[in-house]
């Protein structure tokens, strides 16, 4: 226990510290801690003005978005085109792995949703790119048979888009457009029509074709 | 001859946030010391301080709004913010000690003598120095309360304010430092006189120098 004495040269000595310590000063900072002051005030400034931005950005993004959204597909004769898939994005590819997709009848005024088993599951690795034009003539909507024919995939598909949701959306193009799908040397000018299935951000991920010629064996060739 | 009267803080808080530059300028020369000296107390070193201290004015700026001049005092105020730096400066480098003593008490150790006896000027400046490296070494919420209420002289109720605690536990932490401090003196002189010092000599040199000072 300390005694009396050593507190009261504890207390001394403390009080000498402090008297020494008043004479501690950092206003040699002041130019500093204002600089930073400014800094930091024209930082927020800046912060500001960009949440002011975001609206705009946002509303960018939406349209952007809507644009590229693919249409679904209507019921009435006339507005049955099939949603326009984009040119470049088609691609013909060998067929080396293909998956039997269970095929439902199509609903009017429904798009024909493929679930997630029915998709392609075997990414081609190799793919030659070529641009495809697609056609131009819509088709009107008929159901579609019960026969299997095989989707073959037209890009990798990951694990994760084969959750879907997909869109199956017929279209008309020119055999030749098909390369290694079809002998583009048989009958090039020849439209065939093909189901394309897109994926939910409107690219195709994959075609398939009626390989005897036509997939809809009641029309006539 | 006109009368100028200097702006309160709260004043000079109102304009800073309405971005008065000159208003920031003027609480910080008025609080500076008192910043630069806790953090420096606190951390024992300069470079530490000198950052701490321009921290606290940066935060001020941000922070100007959340001042409730009912609640207490600017200076107490700061001493939060400073006190909060420190805290976490102290987590983040517990590891490593800031502290540069000889540096101290070299640079404050000038007008130290109190005494004409040369011999007793050189023992109370190396008591002195004992001292700020215990208290130094003091566990951080003991050594807050020494900073605060021995050094820099606020009440038990403002240093209860910026340390968030009551009265009675500054009260208690401080007359524990005080025990500390004593023990730790001791030690510390008696180890040092070890080295240099007969070995009779050794642990009474403290108690000597107690009974001449008082």
């Amino acid at each position: 226990m300390a005694d009396t004495h050593e507190e009261q040269l504890l207390s001394d000595l403390l009080r000498d510290i402090a008297r020494e310590d008043a004479r501690l000063d950092a206003a040699r900072l002041e130019a500093l801690v204002l600089e930073s002051a400014s800094l930091h005030a024209s930082a927020a400034a800046r912060r500001s003005k960009a949440w002011m931005l975001l609206p705009v950005v946002a509303a960018i993004l939406a349209a952007v978005a809507l644009s590229v959204r693919p249409k679904p597909q209507t019921t009435s004769a006339e507005s049955a085109a099939p949603a326009r898939t984009d040119a470049t994005e088609v691609v013909a590819s060998p067929p080396r792995q293909t998956v039997a997709a269970r095929r439902s009848p199509v609903e009017p005024g429904r798009p024909n949703r493929v679930r997630r088993e029915d998709a392609v599951r075997e990414p081609i690795a190799e793919s030659p790119v070529a641009n495809v034009p697609v056609v131009s003539q819509p088709v009107a909507q008929s159901p579609v048979t019960d026969s299997p024919i095989e989707f073959v995939p037209l890009v990798p598909i990951t694990e994760q888009e084969l959750s879907g949701p997909f869109q199956i959306v017929r279209v008309q193009m020119p055999n030749a457009a098909l390369g290694t799908l079809r002998s583009p040397l048989e009958h090039p000018n020849e439209l065939v029509e093909a189901d394309v299935l897109l994926g939910e951000d409107g690219r195709a991920r994959a075609i398939r074709v009626n390989t005897n010629g036509s997939i809809y064996p009641w029309r006539p060739r | 001859m006109s009368m100028t009267t200097e702006p309160s803080d709260p004043e000079l808080l109102d304009r800073m946030a309405a971005g008065d530059r000159e208003a920031l300028a003027i609480i910080f020369r008025r609080h500076q010391g008192t910043v630069y000296r806790f953090s420096r107390q606190m951390l024992g070193s300069k470079e530490a301080a000198e950052d701490v201290t321009q921290d606290v004015f940066v935060a001020l700026t941000r922070a100007a709004g959340r001042f409730n001049p009912s609640v207490a005092s600017l200076s107490t105020y700061l001493y939060g913010i400073a006190r909060n730096l420190v805290l976490q400066r102290y987590k983040r480098n517990r590891s490593r000690l800031e502290v540069n003593i000889d540096a101290i008490a070299a640079e404050d150790s000038a007008e130290l003598a109190t005494s004409s006896d040369p011999a007793d000027s050189i023992s109370r400046d190396e008591m002195t120095r004992q001292l700020r490296r215990a208290i130094l070494r003091l566990p951080v919420h003991y050594r807050e309360v020494v900073v605060l209420c021995e050094l820099n002289g606020l009440s038990y109720e403002e240093a209860a304010t910026v340390a968030g605690c009551p009265i009675g536990t500054v009260r208690s932490r401080l007359n524990r430092a005080r025990q500390m401090l004593i023990a730790r003196c001791r030690a510390l002189m008696n180890a040092e006189r070890a080295e240099t010092m007969p070995e009779a000599e050794v642990g009474k040199r403290w108690l000597i120098l107690t009974k001449n000072n008082c």
